[in-house]
């Protein structure tokens, strides 16, 4: 009986030492090499390389379209459609959305009305949510379908037509702006 | 004249020499491992244990262990007054027997307790020398809350509703944007600087 007392009594004493040092190991550890990493969505590097980069872009635009050389500066503005923005960023799509709106009215203005019209469209298509961006390219679908209604023949039907689409584009526009100012309300207030 | 004469006492009789043999012979009896007689009275039986004790202690007789357990285990029931009546031997000897597992049983008690705090104490050894968490502390990775103004984040709050005749005006909205973003990307590195040089400083 004795020797099973001490018996006993030795394990539990090894044991509990063997817990402590565990313990203490493993504090030394993680003190060590816990690192604290930032959210997925932290700005980062590229995002602001690529920011920069759209900013810069535009700006060239403005000069170049100060001295009227419109083509050069849509050129400028297509550049900005193949930056390498970060995927799923938000002001990546909103960057590229206001791009999209800034050509296709460039477009528009040279009386390129499909070309504008395809740069609308690609960017309806590639939108992941609803924003102010995506009602500014209704706004400018729009505006595209207004141009042709009104290159068309007074009373033809492509006018007719026009003129419905652009009334249903200004519809969406509406609608998008209105959703998002009711649900930005109390983030505002 | 007799040794009885000198001290002044009577002789025995025959028949109290009878009886005292008879009584010699109950405890010879006794000591050689015989149960106490049950039907006896207690001033008797008294008489009987003590002559036993006695003679166990001053002479080469000496009770075998099971008689040692019994007699200490009888007089244990009694002290505990939960002896049964004298004359049912059976649960008297139910009682005893309990009480003497009971005894055997409570020897066992702290080496049990003993070894079911070592067993557990391994166990938990054990567990934090292969729990993940120990592993994975190696290279964890705690994730950092960030204010809202360091998060990637939709520009609508910023830019708010576009006009139509700002329809285009991308280059004065991408102004908007990369300087609040560039604030929010300048604070973060900061922070990020800070957080190095205190984690350097602490190691």
């Amino acid at each position: 009986m004795n020797a099973i007392l001490r018996i006993g009594a030795v394990l539990v004493l090894m044991a509990t030492i063997a817990a402590c040092a565990s313990r203490r190991e493993e504090g030394e550890h993680r003190g060590a090499v816990t690192e604290l990493s930032d959210p997925a969505n932290a700005l980062s590097q590229e995002l602001m390389l690529t920011l920069g980069q759209a900013k810069n872009f535009h700006h060239k635009a403005n000069v170049l379209m100060s001295d009227g050389k419109l083509d050069d500066a849509a050129t400028q503005v297509q550049q900005i459609l193949d930056l390498p923005f970060p995927k799923h960023s938000p002001e990546a799509e909103d960057v590229l959305l206001d791009a999209r709106a800034r050509l296709a009215q460039m477009r528009l203005s040279q009386g390129k009305f499909e070309a504008a019209m395809t740069l609308v469209d690609d960017g309806l298509r590639e939108k992941t949510r609803a924003s102010f961006f995506v009602a500014n390219l209704h706004t400018v679908r729009g505006e595209v379908f207004e141009a042709m209604a009104a290159s068309a023949e007074e009373g033809s039907e492509a006018s007719r037509s026009a003129k419905i689409d652009a009334i249903k584009s200004f519809d969406a526009s509406i609608q998008i702006n209105n959703q998002l100012l009711q649900e930005l309300a109390p983030a505002n207030k | 004249m007799s040794d009885n004469d000198k001290d002044g006492e009577e002789e025995f009789t025959a028949e109290e020499m009878a009886e005292a043999k008879r009584f010699a012979g109950k405890v010879d009896g006794l000591l050689g491992g015989d149960p106490i007689p049950t039907l006896m009275d207690a001033e008797q039986r008294e008489l009987m244990v003590l002559s036993s004790m006695v003679a166990s202690a001053f002479g080469d007789a000496e009770l075998d262990a099971a008689k040692q357990t019994s007699i200490i285990d009888a007089a244990m029931a009694q002290a505990m007054d939960i002896a049964p009546a004298e004359n049912d031997t059976k649960s008297q000897k139910q009682s005893v027997d309990q009480l003497a597992t009971r005894r055997k049983r409570s020897k066992f008690v702290p080496a049990i307790v003993l070894t079911l705090v070592a067993a557990a104490a391994v166990l938990i050894l054990y567990s934090r020398l292969e729990s993940p968490a120990t592993q994975v502390g190696q290279n964890s990775v705690a994730v950092r809350k960030l204010p809202k103004e360091e998060l990637s984040r939709s520009s609508d709050q910023l830019v708010g509703q576009i006009k139509r005749e700002a329809s285009g005006h991308a280059s004065s909205r991408i102004d908007q944007i990369y300087g609040s973003r560039m604030m929010g990307y300048r604070s973060l590195r900061y922070r990020r600087t800070v957080s190095r040089s205190t984690e350097g400083s602490n190691q």
